[in-house]
């Protein structure tokens, strides 16, 4: 018997095991990494310049967060084959259906416009005009669906996934003090020993990009989308677990980037994006690292844009009765897809309104989101309790107490985070 | 050749408003019944939702105008 077949037998579990997780493997890992997406990656890129590795312990803590409240989308998408806006009609009436739908489409449409800033600030680090990029990057979208196939989409997102992954080397390249990152991870520390407003906000903003009401919807659609059943939500909450790891690892990697490279250096006090960021080291002498951050912001607002948009399609098809899925032609699920399309184009088109007002759409963003998060969370609880829906996935005991916890310190962080954002200083 | 174009553009926008709202109507037809179970625990959430919302839209409605007023986010 040669090596490889030796190789073969000894770890065919493990191989069967990775092969069988890689065809489930999709929604969870997508899902997580396009969680870091523009206004993510600004929020690590700040936090590292501003406290450098004292805050890593506080993303660390985000990891269950995340896992815990997206593993319930797949246990509810596989069981009752139906996409959050879908569950929310069904199980609570017009309503709240309404609220959530319309709620969803507002804040989806005012985040793809932030995903757009993202991108045409990062491509404009390499002189590209934010209309090259636009139109690029809305011809590239339209690509991708335009296969007809879930799988194809699916496989292509991974490709810009693995695009998110330039936060490791990044990091690497700046040459951190290991001793001190490890530190910064496992013992909890308050910056500067005090806790002020700055800090409790940037612990707010943290919390705010690692869970939000797309990410709750898009995930549930695609695990309908995708065809999973009950038989594989534990490959569903393998996947969900792998994500969370990774979005948790990207950030870190991201702060430990600009906490490196950046904290008590001159200048560092006035960034306030990660294109600053990436601005910052070109014109310092720093070319690979600015060219690296300028890829990765702008990786994470494609991939942002790509969940953000299908997200309100999955929800508009789900309420209208319309076909909705990516396994559809697009003569197939016209609707399905003029909304995605219609989405992108005039979320683009109002960067490249001159003067737009951006600053006061990133403003609104945050405070929407306040308004449909608790709710889709709270409806969230109530249908993974109910025996009569959920059948034997229902929430356990153990899952009841750890989600109600996670859910309501989400509500009552995020909506301090609403509140000081509307007033910044009530505190 | 104005008018017919008129004609046909505000009959377009008539004829999507009212399919529209035809749509609307059979959605809340058919989720009229909600399917959770009716505890006296949800029906404590839902209300207490209710009321959160609320507050929350007023200070959003009050942030809009302000900003609106005076042009600045802060």
């Amino acid at each position: 018997m040669n090596i490889w077949a030796k190789l073969f037998y000894r770890f065919r579990k493990i191989i069967k095991a990775l092969k069988l997780y890689f065809i489930i493997a999709g929604p969870g890992l997508i899902v997580m990494l396009a969680d870091n997406d523009a206004g993510g990656i600004t929020t690590y890129a700040v936090t590292g310049a501003k406290y450098k590795y004292e805050l890593l312990w506080f993303i660390l803590l985000l990891l269950p967060v995340a896992y815990f409240v997206q593993e319930m989308t797949v246990r509810l998408g596989a069981v009752t084959k139906k996409g959050h806006a879908e569950s929310i009609f069904y199980g609570f009436g017009p309503f709240w259906g309404w609220f959530s739908l319309i709620d969803l489409i507002l804040t989806d449409w005012l985040t793809l416009v932030t995903e757009f800033i993202g991108m045409t600030a990062a491509l404009s680090i390499f002189h590209i005009p934010p209309f090259i990029t636009v139109l690029v990057v809305a011809i590239i979208m339209f690509l991708m669906v335009l296969q007809g196939s879930y799988w194809t989409w699916e496989k292509i997102a991974f490709l810009f996934c693995a695009f998110n992954l330039v936060y490791i080397p990044a990091a690497f390249i700046v040459n951190p003090t290991v001793s001190q990152v490890l530190s910064g991870t496992f013992i909890p520390s308050i910056p500067g020993g005090k806790f002020s407003n700055e800090i409790f906000f940037f612990l707010m903003a943290n919390i705010g990009t690692t869970i939000a009401p797309w990410m709750i919807f898009f995930q549930q659609s695609a695990v309908v989308d995708k065809g999973m059943l009950e038989k594989d939500i534990p490959w569903g909450k393998v996947d969900t677990f792998v994500g969370s790891t990774f979005t948790v690892l990207i950030a870190m990697f991201c702060i430990v980037t600009t906490g490196t490279a950046l904290f008590g250096h001159a200048g560092a006090n006035e960034i306030q994006s990660a294109a600053d960021a990436a601005h910052y080291f070109l014109s310092h002498g720093n070319n690979h690292l600015g060219t690296l951050l300028a890829i990765g912001l702008f990786d994470a607002g494609f991939l942002g844009a790509i969940c953000i948009s299908l997200a309100s399609s999955w929800a508009f098809g789900e309420v209208f009765g319309w076909a909705h899925s990516l396994n559809l032609k697009i003569k197939e699920a016209p609707w399905f897809y003029i909304t995605y399309m219609f989405a992108l184009l005039t979320a683009g088109g109002v960067v490249l309104i001159p003067n737009a007002p951006l600053g006061i759409i990133t403003l609104f963003v945050q405070v929407l989101a306040v308004t449909l998060l608790p709710a889709a969370l709270v409806f969230l609880l109530i249908l993974l309790n109910d025996k009569k829906i959920m059948g034997k996935y229902a929430n356990t005991l153990t899952q009841n107490i750890i989600n109600f916890t996670i859910v309501g310190l989400i509500i009552i962080v995020s909506t301090l985070y609403a509140v000081t954002t509307i007033f910044p200083h009530i505190f | 050749m104005f008018k017919k174009f008129y004609e046909f553009f505000i009959n377009g926008i008539k004829n999507i408003f009212n399919n529209t709202a035809k749509q609307v109507n059979i959605i809340n037809e058919k989720y009229r019944t909600p399917h959770t179970s009716s505890k006296p625990v949800v029906r404590i959430a839902l209300v207490v939702l209710r009321v959160y919302l609320m507050a929350l839209i007023v200070i959003i409605v009050y942030k809009f105008i302000i900003v609106v007023i005076t042009g600045k986010a802060e």
